[in-house]
């Protein structure tokens, strides 16, 4: 299968601030990829460098086979809307219907329809005034009935209801299924999502931490559980990604993979072992530290891994 | 579909800003002239038909002004809140400026030929039954179609244009990008009046017509110009 998308060695800044850091990543044409990370990390950037509307500091990005940099032939087969649009005055969702075609040729003018009716999009209200659901709605019915061969969904869930995100799942899964894309999903919602993809890249600080597809990253860490000290004992020299302690509690996310020593030593000492989700694994690539002690667990996330 | 062509559609979809506003301008400037010509027959006791009249009845740059500011205000925002979209959609920044530079030369056509179209039943109805003058006016050409057209073309066009490209600095630098062109725009016309001033009275027996038309000209190609430069480096956002 050939490459979608090719960035090798990216940076990008913006005054003194270093948005991306040495960016390397390559997308599968007619995967679902999703970019994750903590806000800040680069993600945007990153969607808006592949998708032609910046330039790199450094390094180089290919996108379909080519500079996407003012590439028609880029362009015309991307479709990128952003999480914080802008929109003009008075624009309406009938606008956006009248002139999509114009810009993407495979265009679907009923799954758009059917879209904007089942996302109960206002039809009356101007964009700029939408609520932010509202709002993300509209990017959600520009970007699966663009049918772009690279498709960008950046935060598409941003202010969406649970039935709205439902809709969006199921849509762009059959749509996919009916007609195969590239497509890019950079979303704070990962367990929501996990189901949807099949690569991860996991940005922190301008930097990629993790690019796998998701069972080998799913497979890239485990947790221990158990009293502190037992924890501490089993894990040993081990890479510690986060760790939450309580009271006498505690719990760790290790890099890699548990070896039968560690087993063995975890049942011995009265220490749990488990896989970790994708979230418990974004949320410790993100969490910088390795230590976190908290009186409490600060997310219902943590609290699991409490 | 052509990128160009393509904005030129993102850019006209809204009916009402292109044709329906300046229209509704150009109506009440008009009602406007309409009350203040009669009025001022009724206070000097002149009619259409008194030596002098229709000399000072053309001396009436209303309609022209009173659209251009709004027509600037488009130009801007053609620019400044359609890019993104338009970004987002898949046009290239050269497709987009020069879709918005076909679009601005497209509402322009339409503005000259409503103002020509309004010329003439202004004449045909012997200045609207009421010896108003409205459209047969000094700075539309008193009268001649032609010039008529011509003016308010590249007036039209001037405006937008000009509105474009501080649209496209505000997107390239900010805040600071229209003020900075504005101060060199000032600086600029004060060098030249103060470099001028001393041979102001032969320029102006030697002024033509035509003259106007060249600056107007060379007014678009340069604002144009700087539209498409400033959008090169314009971030998205």
């Amino acid at each position: 299968m050939s490459t979608a998308v090719e960035v090798t060695g990216v940076h990008r800044t913006y005054g003194s601030t270093t948005a991306l850091a040495g960016v390397s990543t390559t997308v599968r044409e007619g995967s679902i990829c999703g970019l994750l990370g903590r806000n800040g990390a680069g993600k945007t950037t990153l969607l808006s460098l592949v998708a032609g509307q910046e330039r790199p500091s450094s390094g180089t990005v290919r996108t379909l086979g080519h500079d996407p940099v003012e590439s028609v032939e880029v362009l015309s087969r991307t479709s990128f809307v952003r999480d914080s649009q802008r929109w003009p005055d008075d624009f309406r969702i009938a606008h956006v219907l009248s002139v999509a075609p114009a810009f993407h040729a495979g265009w679907d003018a009923g799954l758009a329809r059917d879209l904007v009716a089942d996302l109960r999009v206002p039809t009356r209200t101007p964009i700029k005034k939408m609520s932010r659901g509202q709002a993300s709605s509209v990017a959600i019915v520009l970007g699966l009935a663009s049918r772009a061969p690279l498709t960008i969904f950046d935060e598409p869930y941003l202010g969406l209801d649970a039935t709205a995100r439902q809709i969006f799942y199921d849509r762009l899964l059959a749509d996919y299924a009916e007609h195969p894309r590239t497509v890019l999903l950079s979303t704070h919602l990962v367990d929501e999502s996990e189901s949807l993809l099949e690569q991860v890249v996991v940005l922190d600080e301008g930097r990629v931490v993790l690019d796998a597809d998701v069972d080998t990253a799913r497979a890239s860490a485990w947790t221990a559980a158990g009293a502190a000290g037992a924890v501490d004992r089993v894990v040993g020299s081990r890479r510690v990604l986060a760790r939450h302690a309580l009271g006498g509690l505690a719990s760790v996310t290790v890099d890699g993979a548990p070896d039968e020593a560690v087993r063995r030593e975890a049942r011995a000492a009265g220490v749990e072992l488990g896989s970790v989700s994708l979230q418990q694994l974004v949320a410790a690539l993100g969490a910088g530290a390795p230590t976190v002690d908290a009186g409490a667990p600060a997310t219902a996330d943590e609290g699991a891994l409490s | 579909m052509n990128r160009a062509a393509a904005v030129v559609r993102l850019q006209l979809v809204r009916r009402t800003t292109w044709f329906v506003v300046p229209l509704a301008i150009m109506l009440v400037a008009g009602v406007a002239t309409v009350i203040i010509q009669l009025a001022i027959q009724r206070a000097t006791g002149m009619t259409p038909s008194s030596p002098g009249y229709a000399d000072s009845a053309r001396n009436n740059p209303a309609l022209a002004w009173s659209v251009s500011g709004y027509l600037v205000a488009t130009g801007v925002a053609s620019v400044s809140s359609v890019f993104p979209l338009a970004s987002s959609l898949g046009t290239t920044r050269r497709g987009f400026a020069a879709g918005t530079l076909l679009t601005h030369a497209l509402a322009s056509a339409y503005l000259a030929l409503v103002a020509a179209v309004m010329l003439g039943l202004e004449l045909l109805t012997g200045h609207w039954f009421v010896g108003i003058y409205v459209f047969d006016t000094a700075v539309l050409g008193a009268g001649d179609v032609a010039v008529l057209l011509l003016v308010t073309f590249l007036g039209s066009l001037s405006a937008f244009t000009v509105g474009a490209v501080f649209g496209g600095v505000w997107l390239r630098f900010g805040p600071r990008g229209p003020l900075a062109v504005a101060v060199v725009a000032v600086l600029l016309l004060a060098g030249l009046l103060l470099l001028l001033a001393p041979s102001l009275a032969d320029i102006a027996g030697a002024f033509r017509a035509w003259w106007l038309a060249v600056a107007g000209v060379a007014l678009v190609l340069v604002a144009a110009g700087g539209t498409t430069l400033s959008l090169r480096g314009a971030s998205v956002r």
